[in-house]
């Protein structure tokens, strides 16, 4: 998992699958990443290597988009793939935040 | 006047008191005898019966209380009124522990006298009480007689043997004698019944006195068993006392010490009969639920039967299902003793398993913590023999652990012939020592055609192998009910061969697979959830190839994170089971923790009210949300997904 910055735009890569097993350590690095990079407009995930979200993951999502919206940053997710916007139908993020599917998907 | 002019016999150290009683008494009627103190008093009662006894509780020397306990050892029954200054109720809870019948406070009320006297007086206490002396053939401690008690002495070293044999001879007794434990072992083997008595050194060569003592009390309860010592280590005191040790004579006054120790036994035991039978009726009921199938249907493949000897104790044997998928639990346990106190032990063991039992299936772990909670009860010496098996039918899997208890017997059939394999057995009992080490564990297959018989230790592995082979036909033909099988045995056991205690029998048959289920099991860890899912998805893609089942994962995924998150209680000890069962109509996913399980319909009703972003206590909006159908028994969650 990384993490970069891009014209204000803070990127979280999980590079994963947000699932019970990965969670701690994944939640650990974002969360000290953002308050390393409080000075950023807008925090964007990029789902790309999400395969699977379990309710876990599910609530790290919705942790990230209360966090920033706190904060009055926009919050986004890019490179959604199927599988992954299966669960975010469900849950309807997409009247949360923006969802953008991988460009493999259109 | 008070009817049948009664015999009464004061004891009180004080004069006044005495010729006061006494003269009362005499006024109304009674003939009276008097006694200075607690030994006068055993005098008198050695030498006549007296149909009541006035007793001062509170005397120099031999007190109240202890003569009232020697008078209760003696086997004498005579009524006991406790004549005392205490008034307080628990001054009257100790005079009725110490064996008393009523409580007359001081200073004296002579209508209260004569109503208590008038009561003792018109029931047939006397004659009762010295019809039991009698039968008894009860002495006074100090001048004891045994004729026609067998007493086999167990001694290598000549000359102390010859001294002792000569000591007990003139006391009455008819004795036998070997040098060591084996050959007494032997002996009791060929004829336990000959014996009413073991005395045997502490040290023998082979089984020494430690052996003979744990193996007679297992084996033939009905004698008493006595050791001695030059000297005991508190340890091995200890050990033997809880493993039902008689009597500890110190060898160093054998001569003197041997007739009042066997006296006390023996009284100790008579008046341990009478207390048994005056509460029998209600222990007995209680002891029938003792042995319990676990499930509400009867099961087609866990046979149980008993035949008590004992009014109370005994042997208990209980199963439990604890999942859909077939994994069950089967507990056969043993009290030691059979008094009221053990079967207190008894409910108190049941109460602990039912408690503990789901969230330790495995049966080492199951040992050591109802070990663990028994050894709390500090002052109770009591333990208890105990096999606990874990039965995946499914995998016809069995794992069992045993404290104390005999090891099982495995029957295999092969078209008419049927072969044995005897599993080890014992172990240290629970409740005897803060060790959980000390259990015996072994991991069986219950293949086709086999069967696994667990007994407690009023069976012997060598008969039951015999009454099996005797009784063939009842493996070759087809039984009409599976249950039957038990009771016939146990009879033909009991035709064939005395019973000297509560016998259980217990067969598990071994069940046939069912090549469309699929089984996985893994403890209760986020890491293992993933891996399970992995197993799961390949199997579907294996059988089910066209499946979509992306979402159907999800479904499955978030089952088993509840069976580790609530179920387990994140416990990674506790295992979690997947049961795949292909059908044609669909698939059908049995998810089992190890917990109790949870009402379905208030958690999706709760899971309604929440917000559409929230998940739902248990993922339950995300199982509910992909599955077909969800069931919920105990800590199985079933999940159907249907092909169209």
């Amino acid at each position: 998992m990384k993490t970069y910055t891009s014209n204000d735009t803070f990127f979280l890569l999980p590079e994963t699958d947000l699932v019970a097993s990965q969670m701690e350590e994944i939640r650990d690095y974002f969360m000290k990443e953002l308050r390393d990079n409080a000075d950023v407009e807008q925090v964007t995930l990029d789902a790309t290597g999400i395969e699977i979200v379990d309710s876990l993951g599910v609530n790290l999502i919705i942790g990230l988009y209360r966090h920033v919206s706190t904060e009055s940053k926009k919050f986004n997710v890019i490179n959604a793939g199927e599988k992954f916007m299966k669960v975010a139908n469900f849950f309807r993020f997409s009247t949360l935040f923006d969802i953008e599917k991988a460009p493999s998907d259109d | 006047m008070i009817k049948n002019s009664p015999s009464i016999l004061i004891v009180d150290d004080n004069p006044f008191n005495r010729e006061m009683l006494g003269d009362i008494l005499k006024a109304n009627g009674c003939v009276v005898d008097k006694a200075n103190n607690g030994k006068e008093a055993l005098d008198r009662i050695a030498d006549k019966t007296y149909a009541i006894i006035i007793m001062d509780m509170l005397m120099p020397g031999l007190d109240g209380f202890e003569t009232t306990k020697q008078i209760r050892k003696m086997g004498l029954k005579t009524p006991v009124i406790a004549h005392t200054s205490m008034s307080m109720k628990k001054d009257r809870r100790r005079c009725m522990e110490a064996g008393c019948d009523e409580f007359l406070p001081k200073p004296i009320n002579t209508a209260n006298l004569l109503e208590l006297i008038n009561k003792f007086a018109e029931s047939d206490h006397q004659s009762e009480g010295q019809s039991n002396v009698h039968q008894n053939k009860i002495q006074h401690p100090d001048n004891p007689s045994f004729n026609g008690l067998n007493v086999l002495l167990i001694e290598e070293d000549q000359s102390i043997r010859n001294q002792y044999l000569e000591v007990m001879q003139r006391m009455g007794f008819t004795v036998s004698f070997v040098p060591n434990g084996n050959e007494a072992l032997n002996r009791l083997e060929e004829n336990s019944k000959q014996f009413d008595l073991i005395i045997s050194n502490m040290f023998t060569s082979g089984i020494d006195g430690l052996g003979v003592l744990n193996t007679t009390k297992r084996e033939y309860p009905h004698i008493l068993v006595f050791i001695y010592a030059a000297k005991f280590d508190p340890e091995t005191l200890q050990l033997m006392l809880q493993l039902g040790a008689d009597g500890i004579i110190p060898q160093s006054d054998f001569n003197n010490s041997i007739g009042k120790i066997v006296h006390a036994a023996l009284s100790q035991s008579t008046h341990s009969r009478t207390n048994q039978a005056q509460t029998a009726f209600q222990v007995r009921q209680s002891q029938a639920r003792l042995t319990q199938y676990g499930c509400s249907k009867p099961c087609q493949f866990i046979d149980m039967a008993f035949s008590a000897l004992h009014d109370a104790g005994g042997d208990m044997a209980q199963c439990r299902h604890f999942n859909r998928s077939g994994r069950c639990g089967v507990v056969l346990a043993d009290v030691s003793g059979h008094d009221i106190l053990s079967s207190y032990i008894s409910a108190v063991f049941l109460g602990i398993l039912s408690s503990v039992w789901n969230a330790n299936q495995d049966p080492l772990s199951l040992l050591r913590i109802i070990n663990k909670e028994l050894l709390k009860m500090e002052e109770v010496n009591y333990h208890v023999c105990t096999t606990v098996l874990l039965w995946d039918q499914k995998k016809s899997h069995l794992e069992i652990a045993t404290a104390g208890n005999p090891g099982a017997l495995l029957l295999t059939q092969k078209d008419d012939q049927l072969a044995f394999d005897q599993f080890n057995g014992g172990g240290i009992c629970l409740g005897l020592l803060d060790r959980d080490d000390l259990y015996t564990y072994q991991q069986v297959e219950l293949v086709q055609n086999s069967r696994l018989f667990l007994f407690s230790d009023g069976m012997s592995v060598r008969k039951l192998k015999s009454t099996i082979k005797q009784n063939k036909q009842l493996f070759l033909s087809e039984v009409s009910s599976k249950r039957e099988l038990c009771r016939r045995l146990l009879d033909a056991y009991m035709d064939s061969w005395s019973q000297n205690d509560d016998m259980i029998l217990l067969c598990l048959e071994s069940t046939k697979n069912n090549d469309e289920r699929f089984v996985y099991s893994f403890n209760s860890d986020y890491k293992e959830v993933d891996k399970a899912c992995k197993w799961i998805s390949d199997q579907i893609t294996t059988h089910m190839p066209d499946l979509d089942m992306d979402m159907m994962m999800l479904s499955i995924r978030e089952a088993l994170l509840n069976a580790v998150e609530h179920g387990n209680n994140y416990d990674i000890n506790a295992l979690v089971e997947v049961t795949l069962e292909f059908q044609s109509t669909g698939l059908q996913v049995d998810i089992a923790d190890q917990g109790t399980g949870f009402n379905l319909n208030e958690k999706l009703m709760n899971s309604k009210k929440e917000s559409g972003f929230q998940i739902g206590k248990r993922g339950l909006k995300i199982i509910h949300a992909f599955a077909d159908k969800i069931e919920v028994q105990g800590g199985t969650l079933r999940l159907l997904f249907n092909l169209s």
